[in-house]
């Protein structure tokens, strides 16, 4: 339904987004988890068409951003990370013009009006201002205003900002009711919020994806996987010949100096050091240094996972 | 391609369908949001007031005076306020928005930049239109004490209205470009002043800039025959073309915005 193709994204000379891709499957919930500032806001904008991509397109059901965005609005329904109301509008007005905005009739936008007001628990308060409604209340009107089209895409902000515990809850239930009928992606820097809402969770970090998967999928990675940093004595061409016979291993950022001194970061499913010491000494490499690292993720994983205790 | 085969598979309506119920959606709850707060009621009974005052103190005067000269003298005085009215009353059409950050509801829409600018510039000059209607009295005021043509009453409140359009289209690409109304304010003064003084500067420039200058002039060159109830093409050429080249402008610069972010 939803496919980021190699999206990328200058503000300036600032990179907000390097070369994202990932698809969102019809019917899926997918929280876009990552810091503050790691481009979460604008890929969502883009795919919103309230942005263009600098390289990269965003496909919505097969149409494109760039060159059908007015089609891609009709079957989007977004809400920002602050409510878009309008405060001296009642919360029947403004739903009645977010659906006439949106291409119903009249009456097609009061039926849908009455629907969407009991699902999100709006009935009670349907004559006050959008200004007086308390912010958890305000955060249901932007999410009707959503749906109200019963578009094919939601896309949420971070809809879980700013609000109480018990607010949040209430959001999550809402989240979690659109299962099926929309396919649904929603940004958080919180990992922790969005469990047992997402199917499966996008993380992204400086613009760049760094894992995807449900949050076992991503525990269970991390579980497994070492990463290590060795430098070796001896040539680039033997190290290369070692490493490649090592089952499951991974290595990147090979940087040779004098063309004798080489130097490596290796990823590994379990712990490979023994092994990897011996295979280095029979192929006549001198160890010089072997010492596991932290994973990027991991730090990545936990401070997202961290946020949310302190929350 | 892509379009076309949505289109027909019935997933996404036409583009362009419903282009003017758009436009008057837009406008009637922008129109609402006028008398929805104070700020419309204030502006709207400041006009009244002012150009009340200038009627009564320098278009009726102490001095008797010929009607046509007192209608005259009306719309020369109501012409200042009329700009005047005009900027604050439109300022806040998109600069609003972003400082309320709502503009993001019409930006996701299935709606085009045009639709959004026209429906913004329609309600402005409806409320725009019924306080210059709310200012008929004075007129009718003059007519009781002595002859008054009709045609001079007509001509006069059309170049109202085509001097006010112009200045609501002016301060409309300045709410665009600006992201507090204050700015705005600053950003439309600025430009209906430059606007009013070009015919100084056709004084010190040569050919061709001082024709140049001089048919730009807001007020000097193009309303007063107004005002003295004589219809001319020229100048009602000039300000539709004023409002529809800034109304342009705001369009276009509000497309930009997908490109900056």
């Amino acid at each position: 339904m939803i496919q980021l193709l190699n999206l990328t994204k200058y503000y300036g000379t600032g990179k907000a987004l390097q070369d994202l891709s990932f698809s969102v499957a019809p019917g899926e919930i997918v929280g876009l988890v990552g810091k503050n500032g790691a481009g979460k806001s604008t890929a969502l904008k883009i795919i919103s068409c309230q942005l263009l991509p600098s390289e990269g397109d965003v496909r919505v059901d097969g149409l494109s951003v760039v060159e059908s965005p007015l089609e891609v609005r009709h079957l989007i329904g977004y809400l920002p990370e602050q409510p878009p109301l309008y405060p001296e509008m009642t919360v029947t007005a403004y739903l009645d013009f977010t659906a006439r905005l949106r291409g119903l009739t009249a009456s097609q936008a009061q039926n849908r009006r009455e629907i969407v007001m009991g699902e999100t628990g709006l009935s009670d308060v349907c004559d006050e201002r959008l200004g007086n409604l308390s912010r958890g209340y305000q955060q249901r009107v932007g999410i009707a205003q959503a749906i109200i089209h019963q578009p094919r895409v939601v896309l949420l902000d971070e809809p879980m900002a700013g609000l109480d515990p018990f607010q949040i809850v209430q959001i999550r239930e809402l989240i979690r009711s659109l299962r099926n009928r929309h396919t649904v992606l929603f940004s958080s820097h919180i990992l922790a919020e969005i469990t047992n809402v997402c199917d499966r969770v996008v993380l992204i970090d400086r613009g760049a994806l760094k894992a995807q998967g449900t949050e076992g999928d991503l525990h269970e990675t991390l579980a497994g996987q070492q990463r290590l940093f060795l430098q070796v004595r001896g040539g680039e061409n033997k190290l290369k010949a070692v490493l490649d016979k090592l089952p499951e291993t991974r290595f990147s950022d090979l940087e040779s100096r004098n063309g004798e001194v080489v130097q490596v970061h290796i990823t590994a499913r379990g712990d490979v050091r023994e092994i990897l010491s011996r295979a280095c000494h029979e192929a006549g490499l001198g160890v010089m240094e072997l010492r596991t690292e932290k994973h990027g993720l991991e730090d990545l994983f936990m401070e997202l996972l961290g946020k949310a205790e302190v929350a | 391609m892509s379009n076309d085969i949505a289109q027909k598979a019935g997933r996404v309506p036409a583009v362009g369908s419903g282009g003017a119920a758009i436009v008057l959606l837009i406008a009637r709850r922008e129109l609402a949001g006028y008398f929805s707060s104070i700020s419309g009621y204030i502006i709207l009974a400041a006009h009244l007031l002012v150009t009340g005052l200038l009627f009564n103190v320098y278009a009726v005067g102490n001095n008797p005076r010929y009607s046509q000269e007192v209608l005259e003298a009306f719309f020369f005085f109501s012409s200042g306020v009329t700009m005047i009215t005009a900027i604050v009353l439109s300022v806040r059409l998109i600069a609003e928005e972003k400082q309320l950050k709502t503009l993001v509801l019409l930006r996701t829409s299935p709606i085009t930049e045009r639709q959004l600018i026209w429906g913004k510039f329609l309600s402005a000059f409806a409320f725009f239109a019924l306080t210059l209607l709310l200012s008929i009295y004075m007129p009718a005021l003059i007519s009781l004490n002595g002859k008054v043509s009709f045609s001079q009453i007509m001509a006069g409140y059309l170049g109202l209205l085509l001097l006010g359009g112009a200045c609501i289209s002016i301060s409309l690409t300045a709410s665009v470009w600006s992201n507090t109304q204050l700015i705005a304010g600053v950003v439309a003064g600025l430009l209906v002043t430059l606007l009013l003084v070009s015919w100084m500067l056709a004084k010190v420039t040569e050919e061709p800039l001082k024709t140049l200058f001089y048919y730009t002039a807001l007020h000097n060159m193009h309303f007063r025959t107004f005002a003295r109830g004589i219809l001319n093409l020229r100048d009602v050429v000039y300000y539709l073309s004023l409002i529809l080249l800034f109304l342009e402008i705001s369009i276009s610069s509000l497309g930009a915005w997908r490109w900056r972010g």
